[in-house]
């Protein structure tokens, strides 16, 4: 059974967080299917974080999926996230750490902001 | 215990005056309890910086659910100002079946009103079509286009996204000024919650001490989640995108540490004790133009 899914309908524009993909999630419910399209017509953004949570989602769906009419900014999303899956920065930068001994010091430093 | 503030006026736009202010603030209601009285005197303040406020409201919020009395006084030439953004109670878009048509309102000016963040997962659509308009007009208010859309969408989404994936709170806050003139908006975006250090201990991440460690691996895009490696690049990405690529400015700030980041310096400020962040705050100046070169696809991993 195919079953397209209008994003629009479940979400706004612009779907920021992890959580939205509990709405697609309950959308999929079906048992019997086989084969699900995720259209994102009239959607202007997702954030990178739902882009990981919906790859991740329809990575373990275990069906066909098709993602279809997806704009520039989503299209560069979903590319960014699945270009890097399974990638990690192996390097850790210290960051310069300050304790002011004094108010004044601090009023300094705040002056540079 | 009855406790009188007042607010110092940050005496400029500068981001460091506002944080000035907000420590000195902090710094006096560390010792705030249940049932005290608490009187915010605004005698000093003539302008409403985000980087000040919003904590303020945030703050004022949190101790009200410990039944302590809080009186504002001596709001003077600022109070219709204080009164139109919802000040200190924050605008709540649960409350208001008109809300859509109330944000539009502020289409035209140069300032959105404090905003409440609803977290519960039961108020998820609410909540994305609530950030979903206050983005567009904030973009229809500096008639920002091209890739600066996406920036700012980007900046704004991810920050957002923290607060209800990590924080453990009801709800978060937000609040936007403008300046035209001088091409930046300031852009806030906090919680009263877990704050950084919480989440990764929460969480059980082993080698996270104190609230400086906790930045510091959040800077460094280290998940507080143990799930998937492909989580934690909200935090860095942003402060690159924002600073590396468009000359902003970006403060995170946690606990009783204290993040830093522009085109002069990166640094972690470890704050005395009694001035600490009970959560995470996140203060962004965006500049409204991107520069010459700038490519938001760049920044995208």
């Amino acid at each position: 059974m195919k079953l397209v899914i209008e994003i629009k309908k479940y979400l706004s524009s612009t779907i920021i967080t992890r959580k939205s993909i509990e709405v697609l999630k309950a959308a999929c419910l079906e048992e019997s299917l086989e084969f699900c399209v995720f259209d994102f017509s009239e959607i202007d953004f997702i954030s990178r974080a739902f882009a990981d949570e919906f790859i991740h989602f329809i990575k373990t769906l275990d069906i066909k999926t098709e993602i279809i009419n997806t704009n520039e900014n989503v299209t560069e999303m979903i590319d960014a996230v699945q270009r890097n899956r399974g990638k990690r920065k192996s390097s850790y930068r210290k960051i310069a750490v300050t304790k002011f001994g004094k108010t004044e010091e601090l009023d300094r430093f705040l002056s540079l902001i | 215990m009855r406790y009188e503030i007042i607010i110092p006026n940050p005496g400029s736009d500068e981001m460091g005056a506002s944080f000035n202010s907000l420590f000195v603030v902090l710094g006096q209601l560390d010792t705030i309890t249940i049932n005290d009285e608490l009187i915010i005197n605004l005698q000093d303040l003539s302008f409403v910086h985000p980087f000040l406020v919003l904590p303020i409201c945030c703050f004022l919020d949190k101790v009200k659910q410990q039944n302590v009395r809080v009186d504002i006084i001596n709001v003077g030439r600022i109070n219709n100002y204080l009164e139109t953004i919802f000040f200190p109670q924050g605008f709540n878009s649960l409350a208001y079946d008109e809300w859509k048509q109330f944000l539009l309102s502020f289409r035209h000016k140069t300032y959105l009103p404090i905003c409440q963040i609803p977290v519960a997962v039961c108020d998820l659509k609410m909540r994305e079509d609530l950030l979903t308009s206050f983005e567009n007009i904030l973009l229809e208010q500096l008639r920002i286009t091209g890739q600066m859309v996406s920036v700012v969408k980007y900046l704004m989404g991810e920050a957002i996204d923290n607060i209800v994936d990590h924080a453990k709170v009801e709800g978060g806050w937000i609040m936007v000024q403008n300046y035209p003139k001088k091409g930046y908006m300031d852009i806030c975006i906090l919680d009263g919650g877990l704050g950084i250090l919480g989440s990764y201990q929460t969480n059980q991440i082993s080698g996270v001490d104190d609230d400086v460690d906790a930045l510091e691996h959040a800077v460094n895009g280290n998940s507080t989640k143990k799930i998937t490696e492909t989580r934690g690049y909200g935090i860095d990405t942003s402060r690159r995108m924002l600073v590396d690529g468009l000359k902003g400015k970006y403060v995170l700030f946690s606990g009783a540490a204290f993040y830093v980041y522009t085109n002069e310096l990166e640094q972690i400020i470890s704050l005395d004790r009694n001035i600490k962040w009970h959560g995470t705050m996140l203060a962004l100046r965006i500049p409204c133009d991107a520069p010459e070169g700038f490519n938001y696809a760049m920044y995208l991993e």
